[in-house]
């Protein structure tokens, strides 16, 4: 069962923290929320099993987390620090560029981005787990998209902001 | 479905997967042999989540309806105590305590006989009264909420002069404005209760658990939402009341754990 378990960890921490590093902007920041996640998941791994996607889960309760500790205005002030024009101008442009254009979006729709683009999810998938209306889904993504767009084509004006 | 949706899909997959492969490398991956170690570091912290998680789910016994919102000592179905004394080797609080016994937490939702008379004090040879609940002021702990299912803290602080002692279970229910009850099962966690000692001032805790998500894994909708939590502390015929939305989802079930003297850990 450990065993199991430790190659589901190995399976998907990089993929989760990846699509939280999106969300959250900051790694140290999503290692530890997936991490967290998957620390809850543990004890209950034996229910877990049985679900159709356990990952899922764990991805859901790492979005719990990562938001609440965003609410929490850890994440906020972080974002804060890496808007500044130094940073964007720094190594790794399209990593960074992305990180920042997702900044600027309203959370809810970063999240449905994340699951879109990162994670792969259909929108109705993204609407059970974000449990809204499909309709719902599609619209935030729309002006998630224009926004996202706005963003990446724009870059210099972004430095300036 | 409209053009610009398709070509902005195109440009936003492509910057993604760049995301992703440039990322993915960075991502420090964790070592094999941390991963057993870190889980059973951070689970110790949550020791009771894990216990009741485990328990109940596999076990799912002890479950009694919660509608007359007993608080109540360990025994079979919530029936009267047996043998609570530390040390008899009995699982206490299910009569089905083999882990591999399926969920069932709705089974025994009918035990109208679930508060046990109030008897002898299950430590030896104490004088120490049993905490009363005007002696009891209630609050949540930090939220552990997470994932569409809701872990609280239940803390029972003695705001009386004099030491008391608790031992066993909560029982509860969500009441609405009008504090009329909101028909949900109580199921306990086969964790053998242990007397907590409460010096004027201290706390004693219950992890309790409920769905707070609807739907997430097809289950059934949600119970009415009550605006405060009525608990009542164990062998007590009166309630605290805890102000606070309740929404109970799912199979419409609370779970409790004993109390004990181990406070929450810090909220997530």
């Amino acid at each position: 069962v450990a065993q199991a378990f430790a190659d589901f960890y190995a399976a998907h921490f990089g993929a989760l923290t990846v699509q939280l590093y999106a969300f959250t902007g900051d790694m140290s920041e999503a290692q530890d929320v997936v991490q967290e996640a998957f620390c809850r998941a543990w004890p209950r791994w034996d229910r877990l099993v049985a679900y159709d996607d356990p990952v899922a889960w764990v991805r859901r309760v790492a979005w719990n987390v990562a938001t609440s500790r965003w609410r929490r205005g850890r994440t906020a002030l972080n974002f804060l620090a890496r808007q500044r024009p130094e940073v964007i101008e720094g190594p790794g442009p399209d990593r960074v560029a992305v990180t920042v254009a997702m900044a600027r979006l309203p959370v809810r729709h970063r999240r449905v981005v994340a699951l879109y683009y990162l994670a792969g999810l259909t929108t109705a998938e993204i609407a059970q787990e974000c449990d809204v209306a499909e309709g719902t889904v599609r619209s935030w993504l729309h002006r998630a998209r224009a926004v996202l767009l706005a963003q990446l084509a724009d870059r210099p004006e972004g430095v300036t902001q | 479905v409209n053009h610009f949706d398709d070509s902005a899909d195109e440009v936003l997959f492509v910057m993604f997967d760049e995301f992703r492969d440039e990322t993915l490398p960075t991502v420090p991956a964790p070592e094999a042999a941390s991963v057993p170690a870190t889980v059973r570091r951070r689970r110790r912290r949550t020791v009771l989540v894990a216990t009741s998680l485990a328990v109940v789910l596999l076990a799912g016994g002890g479950s009694y309806a919660a509608t007359q919102l007993s608080g109540a000592r360990p025994g079979p179905g919530g029936g009267p105590p047996v043998g609570g004394q530390p040390g008899s080797g009995v699982p206490l609080g299910s009569p089905d305590a083999s882990p591999s016994i399926p969920p069932s937490p709705s089974t025994g939702t009918s035990d109208p006989g679930a508060a046990p008379p109030p008897q002898g004090a299950p430590t030896t040879g104490t004088a120490i009264p049993r905490c009363h609940t005007g002696d009891l002021t209630i609050k949540y702990g930090p939220s552990n909420g997470a994932a569409g299912t809701d872990y609280e803290y239940l803390g029972f602080t003695n705001k009386s002069t004099h030491t008391c002692r608790m031992y066993g279970f909560p029982g509860m229910a969500p009441v609405d404005a009008r504090g009329k009850q909101i028909p949900v099962t109580v199921a306990r966690t086969n964790d053998q209760p242990k007397t907590v000692t409460l010096a004027p001032g201290q706390t004693g805790w219950a992890l309790v658990r409920w769905a707070v998500a609807p739907g997430t894994y097809s289950g059934p909708a949600c119970q009415p939402g009550g605006s405060a939590l009525a608990v009542t502390p164990p062998d007590e015929t009166t309630q605290l009341t805890l102000p606070g939305v309740v929404r109970v989802c799912g199979s419409g079930t609370i779970t409790t754990a004993p109390i004990t003297d181990q406070s929450p850990p810090p909220g997530a």
